[in-house]
């Protein structure tokens, strides 16, 4: 006996992934069709035998195996520590060219200085809130990276 | 590294949770995990916005339980029998059985068959999350999810009704 037409979609039906229109035709002919109706059963019995499968928690040791192994990845720190000195060599280098400039002209110091230089020189880590978003992790670990240590 | 390391914190319990039902043991699985995260390192700039984070780590999660199932190491302490011993202490419960017989047939299905299912029914991702983590057409989810499903079914059949 060959098997329903609708047999194959009934997956996707349980699955939520079906379009309104298809999902309403697909409970209009289990309605009807006893073959799909027991399939559907089956699926759903299935579904729920498969939420009892075990999702074991992370243990402590591992944790620390995984964090371990991060701090293993290539040490970043030099890096930055010489990214955040050129910063702030380069906003002394402003600072003066900005009084420098002013003291000659004989008018008021600049109200206030380039924002760049500050953006790069404050430390991601006291932003680490749990308000950022999983993106915004991802750019700062890349923004952090020297370029010869990922692959492109 | 700070915001790697909150990374690994937000996902290392999704990640870890994932490859304990894609590999045979928990040794495996902490490898799996461990070779995800400095997967991710390298292809740092490979990321892009088109998927969510969670997403390109598990489809790179999938990829490294594949390379454990093929080579794996370890082959002492399964989490089925980690999971045993804790039913054990609690006499008198038939869901250990259940338990012990559905993990024993995800791990009897053809890989990428396991991937789908744990990722759909364990992990509740959508048809275009799976279909992004492993770089295949939802279409080809929803085939793989269906001959997966007969395949379950069968294997678990005395306790289908």
């Amino acid at each position: 006996m060959s098997e329903c037409e609708y047999a194959q979609k009934l997956g996707a039906y349980h699955d939520g992934e079906l379009p309104p229109a298809q999902a309403a035709e697909m409970e209009e002919h289990i309605a009807s069709c006893a073959a799909c109706a027991a399939e559907l059963g089956r699926i759903r019995a299935l579904s729920e035998m498969l939420k009892q499968v075990r999702q074991p928690q992370v243990p402590a040791a591992t944790l620390r195996r995984l964090h371990r192994r991060v701090d293993s990845l290539p040490n970043l720190t030099i890096h930055r520590l010489a990214e955040i000195a050129a910063a702030v060599a380069a906003a002394v280098l402003v600072t003066c060219s900005v009084l420098l400039a002013t003291a000659s002209a004989g008018t008021a110091p600049a109200a206030s200085l380039p924002e760049g230089w500050e953006i790069a020189a404050v430390p991601h880590t006291a932003a680490l809130s749990a308000a950022s978003s999983d993106e915004q992790l991802v750019m700062w670990i890349v923004q952090d990276l020297a370029p010869e240590k990922l692959d492109d | 590294m700070a915001a790697f390391h909150e990374l690994v914190d937000r996902h290392a319990a999704y990640l870890y949770g994932m490859a304990a039902s894609l590999v045979s043991n928990a040794a495996d699985a902490e490898d799996a995990v461990q070779e995800t995260l400095a997967g991710a390192f390298r292809g740092l700039r490979s990321f892009r916005e088109e998927s969510s984070v969670k997403t390109w780590l598990t489809g790179i999660l999938v990829r490294q339980a594949a390379r454990q199932a093929r080579g794996g190491r370890h082959a002492a302490r399964s989490i089925d029998q980690e999971a045993a011993r804790e039913q054990a202490a609690v006499p008198g419960t038939p869901k250990a059985d259940i338990r012990m017989d559905v993990q024993a047939a995800l791990l009897g299905l053809r890989a990428d068959y396991r991937e789908v299912i744990v990722l759909r029914e364990l992990q509740g991702l959508s048809y275009e999350e799976i279909a992004q983590a492993l770089g295949i057409p939802t279409g080809t989810v929803e085939s793989r999810l269906f001959r997966a499903r007969r395949e379950l079914q069968e294997l678990l059949r005395d306790y289908m009704v």
